[in-house]
């Protein structure tokens, strides 16, 4: 069975059976279709409903609603909903550790030996919200809006959000009506992934409407060819979008779906308590446990989440390896994140993102020593501690509680004597001091990051991404690392790049100790018990067609 | 808001030479009203129990206490609880009094010298100099209050410094009309005239006659400004404009314990409710003043 099919079929299945005792059934049984009829009596009360309006209270503002011209994990998930690309993630499940790659507008695709192009069998039958017909020549349109600098509809804020993945695109032919081929200038093994990541969304958008639209106006009237349509949106209050009747695969269950912005997570959960909106993301650790008695659903998942700590390798103190190995002894992340996050994360020690094929749980390079770190400072000649400046923001897409949490390293390091002054911004001041970088004086810039690929220690750690060419906010330089950034984007064998990109985590661990992991969020989603179907996997943000709501 | 207190503008001849029959009589209008008392006295207590932070705090405002965080209210030790830190609440309630009181405090009185100079001058002078004062003013006007704190703040970079420069920026307008008024008000009277007539100077004149009857409509708008500045301050903290953590202030303390509002009520309500009590009582002691200094309730 193709993976396309297991996809379909596991759509289908209602989701109150648990995708592993569907597939343990499956196997079991002498064919799948056997499976598929052992459906068990718990599962058939709860077919999926047709209709009704499913509301996400969003934790903050979506960007502009044109996928290959914005990024963040909060746009994507509105533009995930209405768009598709080539290739997709697989979020049907939440019991995997990484989500499949899974073919979506393709329905195959073969890579040539030598990494330099990428031939793709596309869907036939797809249409665009806007009637357009889907084919090689629709998506050669997208891929050159993107990179092609010299095509007439060739939009530059696409070119610099989707530079990770066109970077090394040379070109983009369509061979036949139905077959699209990309040619690259080096291999890069990690291309697959890093089409399906928010930041800069390859998504193949309707020519018709950008000719009529032009790039800039298309955010506001987005077509795409998703199983949901725009409807409309006013910024700073909500989003709305319906269900796209000619959808190729299966229709969605919910005719409508609004995202509403609640920015305070106090507000957000009074709005879920009040039946305001359906779910809600990241709710305060300490309310979770209430929630759960009140029987709201609290759904967990291993997402590629990391919070942390870019410290400034420029700055007089933090040149000095022994004081940023002192910094990694000296908070006690366990007990953060027993108690101040309520087990909503788990203590972070390396700078692999969980969902990744080079995370490893039970690597932990230090622990919390706070003597031994007491003792490096005084190696490094400042044993009576020193001062020094770190920066979070007050809210933001995937910084939890970044304020509350700031304050609790504040005071772990005060006790072996970092004494940090804490400056926070609003987050979108915040996000501007990012392409600053950090000044001497500043310690260290406060981020929660992460991608299902492990590309994303490139983005953040190569010498060549610092400001303003990148966002390696700390400076961090290190020409070993660069090197085996460059093997590891070469290898196409995906279990030896998993290893490389982990001796690069020990190197930026262990020898230079220039990132300081804190936590990974299990990105809890609340639903209330009307919701059913949604899954949360382990991605940053999840398929919004499948659930469905009961009266 | 601007101007309700502002529009009653008494006026007082000036007897120097009286001053210190003028402040009994002051004290002893003022004494008798209760409320004005009860708002006194809850001021010097949080203001002197703010001072006193460094004695009579029972725990240090920054580390947390050897107890769970979030313990209620009569823990032993911990007379308040602890907050979603595990910091004791009345100890940061103390030092926080510090930020939050001159957050109250100094940018209204900051405002007020500017205001009494601008107000003064427009009031006085007229003609052009009040046009291109007032005028400019009126741009302020345009932008509510909190918000254009934050566009300040925003330009020249968070802080408690900032944030207090800030709202005394935004203060100047309202507390200048204030004082024109005033201004305008004593200015056509027969005594300013009759001084004017024995040859005062311009300085004598403002300094001496047109100051002390200006100052008492100031003085009580001033006051009632305070409680809403502790708010206001309280706002851009949350925002992360204001006092950094961990620095305790009533605002940040009513904002961090929003968070835990279920499950540990009192981490938000007790400096809540200290706030509204702080506001309160400026304001009664406003509301005293302006009995106080006025000349019809002093006979």
């Amino acid at each position: 069975m193709d993976a396309e099919k297991i996809n379909l079929m596991l759509r289908m299945i209602p989701d109150g059976v648990s995708r592993r005792d569907f597939l343990r059934t499956a196997a079991a049984g002498a064919a799948g279709a056997a499976g598929a009829l052992a459906v068990p009596k718990r599962a058939r009360a709860q077919t999926p409903k047709k209709g009704g309006t499913l509301v996400y209270g969003m934790e903050g503002p979506s960007d502009i609603l044109d996928p290959q011209a914005t990024g963040c994990w909060l746009t994507y998930r509105v533009t995930f909903q209405m768009f598709e690309g080539l290739l997709a993630e697989d979020l049907t499940r939440a019991d995997v550790a990484i989500p499949r790659v899974i073919p979506k507008l393709a329905e195959s695709y073969t890579t040539a030996k030598d990494g330099l192009s990428r031939t793709f069998k596309l869907r036939r039958g797809v249409k665009f919200h806007d009637g357009t017909p889907f084919n090689a020549q629709a998506a050669v349109f997208s891929w050159e809006r993107m990179f092609r600098k010299d095509a007439p509809h060739f939009y530059p804020r696409a070119n610099s959000y989707t530079s990770y993945v066109v970077e090394y695109i040379t070109g983009a032919e369509a061979v036949d009506e139905y077959t699209l081929k990309l040619t690259f200038s080096k291999p890069y093994a990690e291309w697959e992934r890093m089409t399906l990541q928010s930041w800069g969304e390859p998504m193949m958008i309707s020519p018709t409407q950008v000719k009529k639209t032009g790039n800039e106006k298309f955010a506001d009237a987005p077509v795409g060819t998703g199983p949901f349509k725009f409807v409309e949106n006013v910024p700073g209050d909500r989003i709305v979008l319906e269900r796209f009747k000619d959808y190729w695969g299966t229709a969605a269950n919910v005719d409508k779906l609004v995202f509403r912005r609640l920015d305070d997570p106090a507000a957000r959960v009074a709005a879920l308590r009040t039946g305001e909106v359906d779910f809600i993301l990241a709710p305060p650790p300490d309310e979770v446990e209430a929630l759960k008695k009140e029987k709201f659903q609290v759904l967990q998942s291993n997402a590629p989440h990391i919070w942390y700590w870019h410290v400034n390798m420029k700055d007089e103190r933090f040149k000095d390896v022994r004081i940023r190995k002192a910094l990694q002894m000296s908070v006690d992340k366990d007990k953060m994140c027993k108690e101040l996050l309520q087990g909503t994360a788990r203590p972070a020690w390396s700078m692999i993102s969980p969902a990744t094929a080079a995370y490893d749980p039970k690597y932990k390079p230090y622990s919390y020593d706070p003597e031994k770190a007491k003792a490096l400072l005084k190696e490094a000649g400042v044993g009576s501690g020193f001062e020094t400046t770190f920066w979070t923001s007050t809210s933001g897409s995937g910084q939890m509680i970044p304020v509350a949490m700031a304050e609790w390293i504040q005071r772990d390091l005060t006790k072996v004597g970092i004494r940090v002054k804490l400056e926070t911004f609003d987050w979108i001041t915040y996000l501007s001091k990012m392409f600053q970088g950090l000044r001497p004086g500043h310690g260290a810039y406060q981020l929660s990051w992460g991608m299902t690929s492990n590309f994303w220690i490139d983005i953040v750690a190569r010498s060549t991404r610092q400001p303003d060419k990148g966002v390696n906010v700390g400076w961090y330089a290190n020409p070993k690392v660069d090197g085996l950034l460059d093997t590891a984007r070469a290898e196409l064998d995906e279990k030896k790049r998993a290893a490389v990109y982990k001796q690069i985590d020990r190197i930026i661990m262990e020898e230079d100790a220039s990132f300081f992991p804190i936590c990974n969020d299990l990105n809890l989603v609340v639903l209330s018990p009307k919701v059913k179907g949604f899954v949360n996997p382990p991605e940053e943000w999840f398929q919004l067609w499948t659930p469905w709501v009961e009266a | 808001m601007a101007t309700t207190t502002a529009l009653v503008v008494k006026t007082v001849a000036p007897r120097p030479r009286r001053v210190p029959r003028a402040l009994g009589q002051f004290a002893r209008v003022f004494f008798r009203d209760r409320q004005a008392v009860v708002g006194l006295v809850i001021i010097a207590i949080t203001g002197g129990a703010a001072l006193a932070a460094p004695l009579i705090s029972p725990w240090d405002p920054l580390t947390s206490a050897a107890v769970e965080r979030l313990s209620p209210i009569g823990t032993p030790g911990h007379l308040l609880g602890t907050d979603e830190q595990g910091r004791d609440i009345l100890s940061r309630l103390i030092w926080g009094g510090r930020a939050s009181l001159l957050a109250g405090i100094l940018p209204t009185v900051a405002a007020g010298v500017v205001a009494l100079f601008l107000g003064l001058l427009a009031g006085y002078l007229g003609g052009a100099t009040d046009h291109v004062i007032m005028r400019a003013l009126d741009v302020f006007f345009a932008f509510p209050l909190v918000l254009l704190a934050i566009a300040i703040v925003g330009v020249i970079g968070p802080g408690m410094n900032n944030q207090m420069f800030a709202l005394a920026v935004v203060l100047v307008p309202y507390s200048t009309r204030v004082v024109r008024t005033a201004t305008l008000s004593v200015k056509p009277l027969e005594f300013v005239e009759a001084a004017r007539a024995l040859g005062a100077s311009r300085g004598r004149l403002i300094g001496r006659h047109l100051l002390p009857n200006v100052l008492p409509p100031l003085l009580v708008y001033t006051s009632t400004l305070v409680g809403m500045m502790i708010v206001a301050s309280a706002g851009l903290s949350f925002l992360g404009l204001g006092v950094q953590p961990p620095t305790p202030d009533w605002g940040v303390m009513v904002g961090n314990g929003r968070l835990v509002l279920y499950r540990a009520a009192h981490v938000a309500t007790i400096p809540g409710i200290v706030i509204v009590v702080a506001a309160l009582a400026f304001n009664f002691v406003g509301d005293g003043l302006r009995e106080a200094l006025d000349p019809r309730a002093r006979r």
